[in-house]
């Protein structure tokens, strides 16, 4: 059955990608066949797996690929299947017919909430937790009932690797022993800020005793550098830290040492570049050899893209629906250039294709208000919700007047491209992201 | 005029963008040129609700929700008085359980509430997400919002909305929210005051003409969010305005 099962699973994923529907169906149709077979299949000695609500499939490429460069030979869901099925897919790609994976290490992207059900087969050794942050609150409800599931999958016997910055994180630890726990974190610079940007967040008081945290200084919503004003929670000490950052040149050095050349120029890029380092830094990787591998680390366009258009900056930041925490850092990006005139795109054509509620609930998550600090030219509201991010930015207290609705991309074409004026900022959901490039293209010839 | 809006518990009571019903309330009375302060108060601050022109609180995770309620519960008598007395309450989220008599923890644990209203609160193994379309008798135009909550409200006598769809207090109810005097309370989560014009138009009214019935009331702009609310009516709920 299970020689069975994984045939059938390997032919599915053959047609798969002829189809270009490789992901998750070839895992289906194998536990279709036996349910069992995840169970059957013979892991690589080294397990790890990376979680979180947002930077998992980044942070999870990026230590696949230093694997790789390295020599190893890896398996890992590059497909993007995260869930039980996508899990699934990979586990038959890499193995022969008797089910044994043919791979020295098994790097894995796991859905936060499918972690329970992943983690108890596949028995990570090293998990990476990237952050817990407000994410499709119709599926997820809040983020400490995703907390609840993740700490559901966690065993006594992982190593886990979390960013020392966010306090949250910290609440997976406080009544959870763990046989090792190491932090990476970002340093204080010139971005960082004495109150946080953001309104809403997920912390801020202590998880221990409730007092107020205060911090020395903010990084990005709650992350930054914290203490509890009454007892002795604090930010724990990191083994790697992000000591100098030059967004101009993508330049981050870690431990005043290491230079490593980010795939772009963002604070979560930033991130998830220490929690990769961190994590092959754990794993006995020599720490030269990790910057120089991921120094050469393939340009990821799916979430950014910076070009020029008749001499204008254009910057292309993808952000999920549902997902403030992406739009956040779409806004502080913008913090970087302070000084050019602005036109910002903003906008999706449909909430979620997961499921058909409409929550508007998360825009008001979204800190707009930084816009104001910035030179606009026009802001474009896109898509279904336009009016919705229309209202959004009303009371946000940017000017109505610089506010223009249009009902999809091509009806918003002859103004974004004849009638708005500085840099570009597309603030767009993925759906949009290759409309948008093709249009400014094609509107350059 | 002056107008002081207490936001209560605003960092920890702030899950799904309540802070949008603050902030309509205070550009729509700014434009009326009425001078508004917004007292942020917590856990950690001493409460005067002789101060407050209107008290608003939001949805929290449960964890945040047991923690405003320890502290809520300590200006008990001051609360049920101010209520008495028609202070403007809005209590949007699972904020308005801390005024009934207690909450059922899903782990059976029984948080005694401020015992202002009959209702109790009771967490559930599922949770209610859902689309609502309520009917108030404030307005003729439907309430558009979201529900998203891991318990029920049982036993409650002071209905505010009617449903139309959606799901209610809890599964199959017919109606939601708690209306009683000037104390205005619903399940439904996020920037509702935003969504519903109409209704944030009487609710602001009614608040300016309590506070200074010779109040000369101007002509509200609701040009963009009556276009956000027709247009989401047209998308999701088309069968309802051929009717």
């Amino acid at each position: 059955m299970k020689k069975l099962s994984i045939l059938a699973g390997k032919s599915v994923l053959f047609l798969g990608d002829k189809m270009h529907r490789g992901s998750s169906l070839p895992g289906a149709v194998a536990l279709k066949l036996d349910k069992e077979l995840m169970k059957k299949i013979v892991l690589p000695k080294k397990v790890i797996a990376v979680t979180g609500s947002c930077g998992k499939g980044s942070t999870s490429k990026m230590i696949a690929e230093v694997y790789q460069k390295l020599g190893y030979k890896v398996a890992h869901n590059y497909r993007e299947g995260n869930l039980a099925y996508g899990v699934m897919t990979t586990l038959i790609e890499y193995s022969n017919l008797n089910g044994v994976m043919d791979a020295d290490v098994l790097v894995l992207e796991v859905d936060e909430r499918y972690t329970k059900l992943v983690f108890p087969i596949i028995k990570p050794d090293v998990v990476v937790i990237t952050n817990i942050s407000r994410d499709q609150p119709p599926r997820q409800g809040h983020f400490d009932l995703v907390l609840e599931d993740i700490k559901k999958a966690l065993t006594e016997d992982m190593h886990l690797i979390l960013n020392a910055d966010d306090p949250y994180l910290q609440k997976i630890v406080l009544d959870q022993k763990f046989k090792q726990v190491s932090y990476y974190s970002l340093e204080k610079n010139k971005y960082s800020t004495k109150t946080s940007l953001c309104g809403n967040l997920n912390m801020t008081h202590c998880p221990k005793c409730h007092q107020p945290l205060t911090y020395d200084y903010y990084q990005f919503e709650a992350i930054g550098a914290y203490h509890c004003s009454k007892c002795s929670f604090k930010t724990p000490k990191s083994i790697h830290h992000g000591t100098k950052m030059n967004y101009e040149k993508r330049e981050l050095t870690i431990d005043d040492t290491y230079q490593v050349t980010i795939p772009y120029d963002t604070l979560y890029c930033v991130y998830n570049t220490l929690a990769a380092f961190t994590t092959l830094s754990v794993e006995g990787i020599d720490p030269h050899q990790i910057s120089e591998a991921i120094s050469e680390s393939s340009y990821n366009k799916k979430n950014f893209n910076h070009y020029q258009y008749k001499s204008r900056e254009i910057y292309v930041l993808n952000t999920k629906n549902e997902n403030s925490s992406t739009f956040n850092h779409a806004l502080m990006f913008l913090n970087q250039h302070k000084k050019n005139l602005k036109t910002i795109v903003i906008g999706w054509d449909v909430i979620s294709l997961r499921y058909a509620y409409n929550d508007l609930s998360w825009l008001y998550d979204i800190d707009f208000e930084v816009l104001k600090k910035h030179d606009i030219d026009r802001i474009i509201c896109l898509g279904i919700n336009r009016y919705d991010l229309a209202t959004r930015l009303k009371y946000s207290g940017i000017d109505t007047k610089k506010i223009f609705v249009y009902e999809d991309l091509k009806k918003a074409q002859g103004s974004i491209q004849k009638r708005t004026k500085g840099d570009v900022y597309a603030i767009i959901n993925f759906n949009y992201m290759d409309d948008f490039n093709k249009m400014m293209k094609d509107g350059e010839k | 005029m002056n107008f002081t809006i207490a936001h209560l518990y605003y960092d920890l009571l702030n899950l799904y963008g309540e802070n949008g019903n603050v902030k309509v309330l205070k550009k729509q009375l700014e434009d009326q040129g009425i001078k508004v302060t917004i007292k942020f108060l917590t856990i950690d601050d001493e409460l005067n609700f002789k101060d407050y022109d209107l008290v608003y609180m939001g949805m929290g995770t449960e964890e945040h929700q047991a923690l405003a309620l320890k502290h809520l519960r300590k200006y008990k008598d001051q609360v049920k008085d101010m209520i008495e007395e028609g202070k403007f309450f809005i209590v949007t989220g699972n904020s308005i359980e801390l005024f009934g008599k207690q909450i059922i923890t899903k782990e059976d644990k029984k948080l005694r509430g401020l015992n202002i209203f009959n209702y109790e609160a009771k967490q559930e193994d599922f949770r209610i997400v859902d689309e609502a379309l309520f009917k108030c008798e404030f307005t003729k135009k439907y309430i558009l919002g979201f529900q998203n909550q891991r318990s029920v409200l049982l036993g409650n006598e002071y209905p505010l909305f009617r449903v139309i769809s959606g799901t209610g207090s809890y599964p199959n109810a017919s109606s939601e929210g708690i209306h009683y005097k000037n104390f205005y309370g619903t399940y439904l989560v996020g920037p509702l005051l935003v969504r519903n014009p109409e209704f944030t138009r009487y609710l602001l009214r009614k608040m300016i003409s309590t506070k200074n019935n010779r109040f000369q009331i101007k002509k509200f702009n609701f040009i963009v969010e009556n276009n956000a609310y027709n247009d989401f009516l047209e998308h999701h709920y088309k069968e309802f305005i051929t009717k």
